[in-house]
């Protein structure tokens, strides 16, 4: 391991790999020689090698740096769908941390994918204890998506949603954020500027 | 050894004496007429209905109080050589359990059978023993009176009724005297590590604690320390224990013990734990904020023991760790000996948390490796203490009554402003409803200490991507350490490039931050609070001072001296206190070189 980390160090990523190949043939399980292996075929324009390892480390042990680096590689190569398929199996259904969903909705949203990126928001805000971030951001993509109505619909929503919050959690700094997006929302109904 | 040192020990290595079968002064039954037993007498079936009993010690002729005198027959120049105890005791699993400590007082010796076997013999001959086989010693002086503890390996007991039968035999017939006692109990080991306390919240946390040997590990809690009548336990046998317990109310308090099914480990009256505020509630906080104390060694003992002396009754509700924990690479045993063996007793009472330092990963910048600190530390990956789930132990974030915490790696995780970690904390403030806001990591954004974070990647690198996100979403106060030294910032805002780019505008207050002197910094206490200044710290200093320049523009002060940070938070206030050892030893006495207040009120724009 720390001669394929000098490895790439020096800017030998392909040498590194085989190094750690080694490595991994006698520990396939071996999490941390997986995801060196995938940086260092990363590094070496080897994007498939570079996100199959990473696929089997996140079988191994999910993290959102793993699943960030695959999503990267895959994108960069045209297969968006591929790369939200691979953030949205990285961890389990319901355990699917914030940044996961934020990195696919940003797949999304450059794809123009509106409707999927709208069933994501929608799963965020039945499972989560703050759903207000994703009511805002659900107004702001009906608005970029061309559906007027349904976004004042929604930045209406989320006026209620705060009105009915307690004081101290209304008056915090993040929901006073939000009070503030929906009221220039519905006072200027014009697209909102992301 | 030194005294301190040597109290510390045995502390944590303490064998805690497990559930008591026999105690010491408990009734047997025994035969003292002198007869030739053979070896029937020994089975677990045996008849010994019709011999007398009597509180123990049994014997004659000692000096130290005898609770039933027993018989040595007609002529003290010809005493009985052999006289014969037995009593039965109860186990309900003897699969669970490592066997039983034995500690039996003899004058002069003895063999002692359970369930009709020999488990030990003591100042005895070797071969067969009769019922005329003298001791191979005179216990005499101290020896009359000492108790010999022994080990009984489970594969002599079975479930249910057990038997223990005692010979005990005279060195000689004219010998004046003959003792007999001896307790029974559960050995389960001891505990090596901690107890600790993990991922605390308002309605629980984990308690975690490693063992000298694998038992199913058992917490059992109540509300006093006499009264522990709840318990939850482990499935299967191990040395490294972690059980959670939830369901609990906010703010209340619970003593605890650990062991496992048979006995109490560790637990008296300062083995307990306070669940946090609900999150929103007022309740004034005290967190004590270490960093890079790792060392082991005179320095650290200092600053932990001027904290004390600063802290006196007020036991802290927060332990925070800045990184470099443990030197020199973050391994167990550096952890046992820097963390464990160092703050036994607040870690028993006081959640830690902690983040990752350089000296944790013995200087590696591999996201994924397989670090000790991970072991060491049960940190939140899905929100369970509060805040937006990372899916991660690197970065995460919890909620103590009206203050949000915020961890990040600034060592192994993705800086970038697009990566995995900056993703999730802009999350994370987005939905994050507390008035205060604290974050902390290692690598400090401004430091002209043993670091300099004009420089250094990891430092230019947060200070960059992280702190603008931060500012946005209303942080108050920012902890590091990695430079060895204390420095303190004005009230800060949009300082992202080198030292030589501060310019006046970006100290939102200049001033000492001192109600005394030009005022506490101030904020707002409501509203969108976006970008009105926080103050970052460097707090690197609680092990070892490392000088540097400490000359960095951002700070209002800069000290190469030992200490740790004590941060009280109330509803609209933040005192922040930097807490000097001095004196002889080191930590005898304390001193505060820097204070400083954030005070909220009034309405954001």
């Amino acid at each position: 391991m720390l001669r394929a980390k000098a490895l790439l160090v020096l800017k030998r990523p392909l040498e590194a790999a085989e190094l750690l190949g080694a490595v991994l043939r006698a520990h396939p399980d071996h999490v941390p020689a997986l995801s060196l292996r995938a940086r260092a075929y990363a590094e070496g324009g080897k994007s498939e090698q570079a996100v199959a390892d990473c696929r089997r480390a996140l079988v191994l042990r999910a993290d959102p740096d793993t699943a960030f680096l695959a999503a990267d590689l895959l994108v960069a190569g045209g297969e968006s769908g591929a790369a939200i398929g691979l953030l949205d199996s990285s961890f389990p259904v319901g355990a699917r941390p914030a940044s996961i969903d934020g990195r696919a909705l940003e797949i999304e949203i450059a794809g123009g994918k509106w409707d999927t990126a709208l069933a994501r928001l929608d799963q965020r805000i039945a499972n989560s204890k703050r759903p207000e971030v994703a009511m805002a951001r659900k107004a702001e993509l009906l608005e970029m998506a061309g559906r007027h109505d349904d976004s004042i619909s929604a930045w209406k929503s989320l006026e209620s949603r705060l009105a009915s919050l307690a004081p101290s959690v209304r008056d915090s700094h993040a929901m006073s954020l939000l009070a503030e997006k929906a009221r220039k929302a519905l006072n200027l109904p014009k697209k909102t500027t992301l | 050894m030194k005294p301190c040192i040597l109290f510390i020990l045995l502390l944590i290595s303490h064998a805690f004496a497990g559930k008591v079968l026999i105690p010491r002064g408990a009734e047997w039954k025994y035969l003292d007429d002198g007869s030739d037993q053979e070896s029937r007498w020994v089975a677990p079936d045996y008849d010994d209905s019709k011999w007398a009993s009597g509180v123990a010690p049994l014997g004659y002729g000692d000096k130290d109080g005898i609770g039933t005198k027993i018989s040595f027959g007609a002529n003290s120049s010809k005493k009985f050589i052999t006289s014969y105890f037995r009593r039965r005791f109860t186990i309900e699993d003897p699969s669970s359990i490592f066997g039983l400590q034995l500690n039996l007082r003899r004058d002069d010796g003895a063999v002692v059978y359970v369930n009709g076997r020999e488990v030990r013999r003591s100042a005895m001959p070797k071969g067969k023993v009769r019922f005329n086989t003298f001791a191979a010693t005179t216990a005499a002086g101290p020896a009359e009176t000492a108790y010999h503890a022994f080990s009984v390996p489970p594969k002599f007991l079975v479930a249910g009724e057990n038997v223990i039968a005692v010979e005990v035999h005279q060195a000689a017939r004219s010998s004046s005297d003959i003792v007999f006692d001896l307790d029974l109990s559960i050995d389960s080991g001891s505990v090596t590590r901690g107890p600790y306390l993990q991922q605390a919240s308002d309605t629980g946390l984990i308690i975690r604690w490693r063992s000298s040997r694998p038992v199913v590990g058992v917490v059992r809690y109540g509300a006093s320390a006499g009264e522990l009548t709840h318990s939850a336990s482990e499935k299967k046998a191990t040395t490294e224990h972690s059980i959670s317990i939830g369901g609990l109310p906010p703010s209340s308090t619970w003593f605890y013990s650990v062991g496992d099914p048979a006995s109490t480990l560790a637990g008296d009256s300062s083995f307990r734990f306070t669940t946090s505020p609900a999150p929103g509630t007022a309740e004034d906080t005290r967190i004590w904020v270490l960093g890079d104390c790792g060392t082991a060694n005179r320095a650290q003992f200092g600053v932990r023991d001027a904290f004390h002396r600063f802290t006196a009754g007020r036991v802290p509700d927060v332990m925070l760790l800045l990184g470099d924990n443990a030197y020199n690479t973050g391994t167990q045993d550096e952890y046992q000996a820097a963390i464990f063996n160092t703050y036994p007793t607040t870690l028993r009472r006081v959640p830690v948390w902690s983040t990752l330092g350089n000296h944790e990963t013995g200087q590696s910048r591999d996201f994924d490796g397989d670090y000790p600190y991970f072991d060491v530390f049960t940190l939140p990956t899905r929100g369970e203490a509060g805040g937006e789930p990372s899916g991660t132990e690197h970065y995460y974030s919890f909620d103590r009554g009206q203050i949000h915490f915020v961890c990040l790696d600034s060592m192994t995780a993705d800086r970038s402003p697009g990566g995995a970690m900056a993703t999730w904390l802009k999350a994370d403030l987005a939905s994050a409803t507390a008035p205060w806001i604290i974050a902390f990591w290692h690598h400090p954004p401004y430091t002209k200490g043993s670091h300099d974070s004009d420089v250094e990647k990891e430092l230019v690198e947060m200070r960059k991507h992280m702190v603008p996100i931060l500012e946005a979403g209303g942080v108050d106060l920012v902890l590091s350490g990695h430079s060895h030294c204390y420095e303190r910032s004005f009230l800060l805002d949009r300082h992202y490039g080198d030292s030589s780019s501060l310019t006046p505008a970006m100290k939102k207050d200049g001033g000492s931050g001192r109600p005394g002197e030009s005022g506490a910094y101030t904020k707002p206490l409501t509203g969108a609070r976006g970008h009105h200044g926080a103050v970052y710290t460097v707090a690197g200093s609680s092990g070892k001072r490392s000088g540097g320049s400490l000359n960095h523009p951002a700070m209002f002060i800069s000290l190469n001296e030992l200490g740790s940070m004590v941060l009280d938070v109330g509803a609209d206030r933040l005192d922040a206190t930097f807490v000097n050892p001095t004196g002889k030893p080191l930590g005898s006495k304390f001193s505060v070189m820097d204070a400083f207040t954030i005070q909220k009120k009034g309405a954001g724009k």
